[in-house]
């Protein structure tokens, strides 16, 4: 009983209600608190109500018989649920004080309210992030378009400069300075094809231009390259080749540059030894291994030498720090898979190996070309110097010009063994030319040479254009090697 | 006196509560407390040929993140009643109260066909955040006017209340409240 009687006391204590009289001319009559006790300073018998009370009273339309209204606020602490009834004149307003349970959900929905608004905040920052890498995304491919064109302005001057320090070379045989300045021209063309590469990957794509690989030619070269250079560091350069007859399919351009990368590593980093190139056919591949008698490689080092722009600080030597990571992913692209052996304190091997190809092994007669006559356009005067030099040390005649125009001119008047043109002539394109060498029937050969600008697909988007398709630099053995092949082809 | 009833609508936050007790009160207040249920005030002013008292109802906001048909809630009906005019408002430096004001004004056309509304892109002083671009007023027809106001400056404040305030004196054929 006692029981009870506590709880009704309790519930009708708290609430806390106000039942508000009102005459025909909205003022109050009276005031009546049925349980407990609670006043509102702003409400007293014979005045007015407070203004939003009566805003809520002339929301009522007289008609209506009851209305309820959540929520009132009274002042900034007091709000009330506002019931207002009508009885014929009389009007009757009953408040019913639920300032604690608002003052809860209120905190509740601030609360919920300030986290929607970080979230929103976050979410339109992300946005913003997003854009931005976007924008970052076209940037990057903006340099790598912009590496791209300046590595292949760089090539066209370094390839003239090798030519004519090569043919320096031949003519003063012994002389250093033509072997040093190819030395230092093969450096910078490493150099610029490496940027060049990766701004090709920077773009997402390796492109290959697979072609029989004179393998002899190749190791050759290698040697000329880094012989000098290992005997002023007093090492000494080993290369070891396959049977001759072995014949490999891959893109030279990039072969070359795998092999240049990992034999300047290894001549710059060894300081007592040897390094060797050697190529051997192995499970019905080739392989190649480039082993040196340098500091080693630690364990904890090996995947870090790959990453773009990390060199090992040795305090040696400066780089573009690409040369591993752009041989690892050249050598992937190529079907194979670089591999590191390393003994710290006495020396390193990487290693790869590559599909082989089918056999062909053109072992042409050097007098083949005695005397064949060739139609040679080219519009760099350097280029077209060595090139000249390089035909006429093959005893050809050649007949040179720079122009399209001049080109055609000399077509009308004669027959040639073999055009041999650039592609993109300041006249034109070589493109043309050989079209019109085609139109003509004859029974001319046809070389198209490239040096920069073309699709690393250049090959195949122009195929059936050209007999053969070179890419500039030329050193003399492809050049020859290229001529040779179509004079001799049936 | 004639007597109209405003009320101010929009998502939570916009400033609804801000731009009442700047234009009743001429004060500002940067922190943020919002509102749940109605706070009603009124202030007196001079129109053109007359003086009118308004009863301007600020009620809670709404949550941009409720669907369409959850977006006015029973509550807010209630304090709708008997509106002479609408401040629909959205905050000019969040993009999302605008399609909020967007869905609230196409209901509330429906439901009060006859009622004038103006649109207040508030926070106007807050230029480097501001996102109220083109195409913001499109799904607006027939509203009244809008205005870039700041209940922090207090630019256009006076302007808008008033501005809505003539508009709904104007028609005569209104039958006058508060005795
Ligand atoms: N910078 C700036 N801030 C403002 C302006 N108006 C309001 N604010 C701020 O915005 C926040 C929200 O303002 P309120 O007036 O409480 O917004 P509300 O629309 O009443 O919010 P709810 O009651 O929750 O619906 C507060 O921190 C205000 O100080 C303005 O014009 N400029
Ligand atoms: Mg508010």
């Amino acid at each position: 009983m006692e029981t009870a009687e506590f709880l009704n006391k309790e519930v009708l204590n708290n609430a806390r209600c106000l039942v508000i009289s009102l005459n025909t001319s909205g003022v109050v009559y009276e005031l009546l608190c049925p349980w407990g006790e609670w006043s509102v300073d702003s409400i007293r018998i014979g005045n007015p109500l407070p203004e939003a009370l009566r805003a809520v009273l002339n929301t009522t339309p007289q008609s209506r018989q009851t209305r309820f209204f959540p929520y009132i606020y009274l002042d900034e602490t007091q709000v009330v649920d506002v019931h207002v009834s009508t009885h014929g004149l009389s009007r009757k307003v009953i408040l019913r004080d639920v300032s604690e349970v608002h003052r809860a959900e209120l905190k509740y929905q601030q609360k919920a309210h300030e986290v929607s608004l970080l979230l929103e905040k976050q979410s339109e920052l992300n946005r913003q992030l997003e854009i931005q890498r976007t924008e970052l995304e076209r940037a990057g491919k903006a340099k790598s378009r912009f590496i791209a064109s300046m590595s292949h302005e760089f090539r066209s001057p370094i390839a003239a400069i090798m030519g004519h320090a090569g043919l320096l070379m031949q003519h003063q045989q012994g002389a250093e300075a033509p072997a040093a300045i190819q030395r230092a021209s093969w450096h910078l063309l490493t150099l610029v094809e490496n940027l060049l590469e990766q701004a090709r990957q920077g773009e997402g794509v390796t492109r290959l231009n697979p072609a029989p690989v004179h393998l002899d030619s190749l190791l050759e070269d290698m040697r000329n390259l880094f012989t000098v250079q290992a005997k002023a560091k007093g090492l000494e350069l080993f290369t070891a080749g396959p049977p001759a007859e072995i014949a490999l399919e891959a893109d030279e351009l990039r072969l070359r540059q795998v092999l240049i990368n990992l034999l300047s590593n290894a001549v710059r980093y060894t300081r007592e030894g040897r390094v060797d190139l050697d190529v051997q056919t192995k499970d019905g591949a080739l392989q190649f291994r480039v082993i040196d008698t340098g500091p080693g490689i630690e364990e904890s080092d090996r995947e870090r030498i790959f990453q773009p722009f990390m060199r090992l600080d040795t305090g040696q030597q400066a780089g573009a720090g690409l040369g591993l990571h752009i041989t690892r992913q050249l050598i992937d692209a190529m079907g194979g898979k670089l591999e590191l052996d390393s003994e710290p304190g006495r020396g390193s091997t990487f290693r790869f190996t590559l599909p082989l190809g089918a056999v062909d092994a053109p072992g042409a007669p050097p007098d083949l070309l005695k005397g064949r006559s060739v139609l040679l356009v080219e519009d760099d005067p350097d280029v077209l110097a060595i090139h000249q030099l390089y035909m006429q040390d093959l005893g050809m005649q050649v007949h040179s010009v720079t122009s399209l125009p001049e080109a055609f001119a000399l077509l009308e008047q004669q027959r040639f063994d073999l055009v041999f043109t650039d592609l993109h002539l300041e006249t034109g394109s070589g493109k043309e030319l050989l079209q019109y060498v085609q139109g003509q029937g004859g029974d001319s050969r046809t070389i198209l040479c490239s040096g920069s600008g073309v699709a690393a697909n250049w090959r195949e988007k122009l195929g059936g254009i050209a007999d053969e398709f070179l890419l500039k630099p030329v050193p003399p053995e492809r050049l020859k090697a290229a001529i040779i092949r179509v004079l001799s082809a049936p | 006196m004639i007597s109209r009833k405003l009320c101010l609508l929009g998502a939570f936050a916009v400033g609804k509560t801000s731009l009442m007790r700047r234009f009743v009160k001429g004060v500002f207040d940067e922190r943020y407390i919002t509102t749940l249920g109605v706070k009603i005030d009124t202030k007196t002013v001079e129109l053109e040929n007359q003086t009118a008292k308004l009863v301007i109802w600020d009620i809670e906001g709404a949550d941009p993140a409720d669907r369409e048909n959850q977006l006015i809630s029973s509550r807010m009906k209630a304090y709708l009643a008997g509106t002479d005019g609408l401040l629909l408002v959205a905050d000019g430096t969040r993009p999302v109260t605008i399609d909020t004001a967007r869905a609230i004004y196409r209901w509330f056309t429906a439901e009060f066909p006859s009622v004038p509304a103006a649109l207040l892109l508030n926070k106007s002083d807050l230029v480097d955040e501001w996102a109220a671009g083109e195409g913001c007023l499109d799904g607006f027809d027939g509203l009244l006017q809008c205005f870039t106001t700041s209940a922090l400056s207090g630019e256009n404040v006076e302007r808008t209340f008033l501005y809505l305030a003539e508009a709904l004196t104007k028609d005569e054929n209104r039958a006058d409240g508060d005795s």
